[in-house]
C-alpha cells in the first residue's frame, strides 16, 4: 500500500497516455494530472521521461513509462479493482492480445493517416480490419468486454484507438462494418460498452479537438516519433 | 486431460527461443522439448501457436507465445526461485522497462547490423546497438553481478541470450563491445551470465551459430525475420 500521490505526465491527445489515464480512473487512484508538451524535449522533461515520451507515471520519486508497463505497475501497487486476472494463463492471454494490438492494430492506424499514396492507405485499412477481426475472435463470446464482464488490460489498451476510429472515417473513409450479421458484431458490442464507461468519457477530448489535432498526420507535417517511424517503415518507439 | 507438463516449441538456433528455454531450466521445470521450424507454416503449427510464433509453450491445453510473455508466464506459473521478476511493484516495472529497452533499443540493431548489406547502414546499427547497451549498463543496479544487483532476473535473460552470441556479430561485422570504462560492467556481466548452467545447456557450438547466421549476413535469407529486420522491426 503506498502513501504518496502519483504524478501522471500526459498529453491530452495521446492515445497511449489515455490508456494509463483510464487505468488510474478505473482503479479509483488519487493522482496529480500534469499536462506536458512531449515535443519540447527539455532537460527537465528528459529527466522525468528518459525517452521523452508520454505517458510517464512518477511515484515516490521514481519514473515508470510505457503504457502497458504503467498499467501493470498501477495494478500491482494498488491491488483493489484489479485490471489483470490472477491466474497465470489468463494474465498471459491478456498480454498476448495487448501485444497483438501494439504490433498489428496500432501501426495500420497511423499508416492509414500518414501514408500519402491511396494504395498504401487502402492496404492499411485492409490490414486494420483483418487484425481487428483476429482480435474480435479472441474475445470472450458474451463479453461485453474483451475477457468477459469486467474491464481488463486489453480493453484499456484498445479503447483509445477505437474511440479515434471516427478520425479514420473522417480523413480516410475507414469504417468497421456494422450490423448483427457482420463478423464484427462482437467488436461493435464491445465498442458500445467501452464508449459508455465513465473512464472513457472523462479521458476523451471532443470530436472537433481530435479531428483538428490529427490533421497534421494527414498533411504529413506530423513530427512525432510515431509519425517518423511510420514514414521510415521502422518499428514504433 | 490436458497435461500439467509443459511443452516448449522452439528452434535450436533462436535467441528468442533460448529466453523461454533458459527460464524453464532455471526454474527446474520438467518439460518436453519440441524442435520447431517456425517458418514452416503448417496448419498443425498454427494449431499450436496461433500467430505462428516461436517460442511457444503449450501448458494445460493452452498456448503462450512471444518470448517476453513466455518469461513472465513461466515466472507466474512456477513461482519458485529463482524469481524472474522481483516482488516489489516498482522493481517489477524496472525489470519490464529494461526488458522492453532490450527488445526495442538493442535487439533490432543486432539484427540490423547483420541484415543490412551496406557499410553505412551496418555502422549505424553497430553504433545504435552500443548506445542501447550503454544505457542498459547505466541502468544496472550496484552490488552486481546481475542487472538488479544481487538478484538474477528476466532483464538478464532478455539481453544475455543475444549477448552470448556477440562473437557472431564480431565475426561478420567487426562488432565489439569496447573494453573502455563505460562498458567494463558489460563484460563482467556477460561472463557471469554465460557461465550459468542454463546458458551452457542451450548455447549451440560456435560453428553452428556462425553457420546459422550466414544467410542473413550474406543477404540471402528470405525469412520473415530477415524482412522485418531490414525494416528495423523484430517480429
Amino acid at each position: 500500500m503506498s502513501d504518496s500521490k502519483p504524478k501522471f505526465y500526459t498529453s491530452w491527445f495521446c492515445p497511449f497516455a489515455q490508456r494509463v489515464w483510464i487505468a488510474l480512473l478505473e482503479k479509483g487512484i488519487d493522482f496529480e494530472y500534469i499536462e506536458v508538451d512531449p515535443y519540447k524535449k527539455t532537460p527537465e522533461w528528459l529527466s522525468v521521461s528518459p525517452r521523452g515520451l508520454v505517458p510517464v507515471l512518477v511515484h515516490q520519486g521514481k519514473s515508470v513509462y510505457e503504457s502497458g508497463i504503467c498499467i501493470e505497475y498501477i495494478d500491482e501497487e494498488w491491488p483493489e479493482n484489479p485490471i489483470l486476472p490472477k491466474a497465470p494463463y489468463q494474465r498471459a492471454y491478456e498480454r498476448i492480445w495487448a501485444d497483438h494490438i501494439a504490433k498489428k492494430i496500432v501501426p495500420p492506424f497511423y499508416a492509414m493517416l500518414l501514408k500519402k499514396e491511396t494504395e498504401l492507405q487502402e492496404n492499411a485499412k485492409k490490414e486494420m480490419l483483418e487484425q481487428l477481426l483476429v482480435l474480435t475472435k479472441a474475445m470472450d463470446p458474451t463479453g461485453p468486454y474483451f475477457a468477459g464482464s469486467q474491464v481488463g488490460l486489453v480493453d484499456i489498451m484498445l479503447a483509445p484507438f477505437a474511440i479515434r476510429f471516427f478520425i479514420l472515417k473522417h480523413y480516410r473513409g475507414f469504417q468497421v462494418p456494422s450490423g448483427d450479421e457482420s463478423p464484427f458484431s462482437r467488436f461493435n458490442k464491445w465498442y458500445i460498452a467501452i464508449k459508455e464507461r465513465d473512464s472513457t468519457g472523462k479521458t476523451s477530448a471532443s470530436d472537433e479537438e481530435y479531428i483538428g489535432i490529427y490533421k497534421r498526420y494527414t498533411d504529413d507535417t506530423g513530427q512525432s516519433l510515431v509519425a517518423t517511424a511510420i514514414r521510415q517503415g521502422t518499428a514504433l518507439p | 486431460m490436458a497435461s500439467d507438463k509443459p511443452s516448449l516449441y522452439t528452434a535450436w538456433h533462436s535467441p528468442f527461443g533460448w529466453r523461454a528455454w533458459i527460464s524453464l531450466l532455471e526454474k527446474g521445470v520438467e518439460f518436453d522439448y519440441h524442435e520447431t521450424d517456425p517458418y514452416e507454416k503448417s496448419p498443425e503449427w498454427f494449431k499450436i501457436s496461433p500467430r505462428g510464433l516461436a517460442p511457444c509453450i503449450r501448458h494445460k491445453g493452452k498456448s503462450v507465445y512471444e518470448s517476453t510473455i513466455c518469461m513472465e508466464y513461466i515466472d507466474e506459473a512456477w513461482p519458485c526461485t529463482p524469481r524472474l521478476l522481483p516482488e516489489d511493484p516498482y522493481d517489477r516495472a524496472y525489470v519490464r522497462m529494461w526488458t522492453d529497452h532490450v527488445n526495442k533499443k538493442i535487439i533490432p540493431h543486432i539484427f540490423g547490423m547483420i541484415v543490412h548489406q551496406t557499410a553505412t547502414e551496418q555502422e549505424k546499427s553497430k553504433q545504435d546497438a552500443l548506445d542501447g547497451i550503454a544505457a542498459y549498463i547505466e541502468a544496472m543496479r550496484d552490488g552486481g553481478p546481475y542487472f538488479l544487483g544481487q538478484n538474477f532476473s528476466m532483464a538478464d535473460i532478455a539481453l544475455g541470450t543475444f549477448g552470448s552470441i556477440f562473437f557472431c556479430m564480431e565475426h561478420y561485422r567487426g562488432f565489439k563491445v569496447p573494453n573502455e570504462a563505460k562498458f567494463v560492467k558489460f563484460h563482467d556481466w556477460i561472463q557471469t551470465i554465460v557461465a550459468r548452467k542454463s546458458w551452457q545447456t542451450v548455447l549451440p557450438p560456435r560453428e553452428q551459430v556462425l553457420e546459422d547466421w550466414r544467410p542473413y549476413a550474406e543477404g540471402v535469407a528470405q525469412t520473415e525475420l530477415a524482412k522485418a529486420a531490414k525494416q528495423g522491426k523484430t517480429p
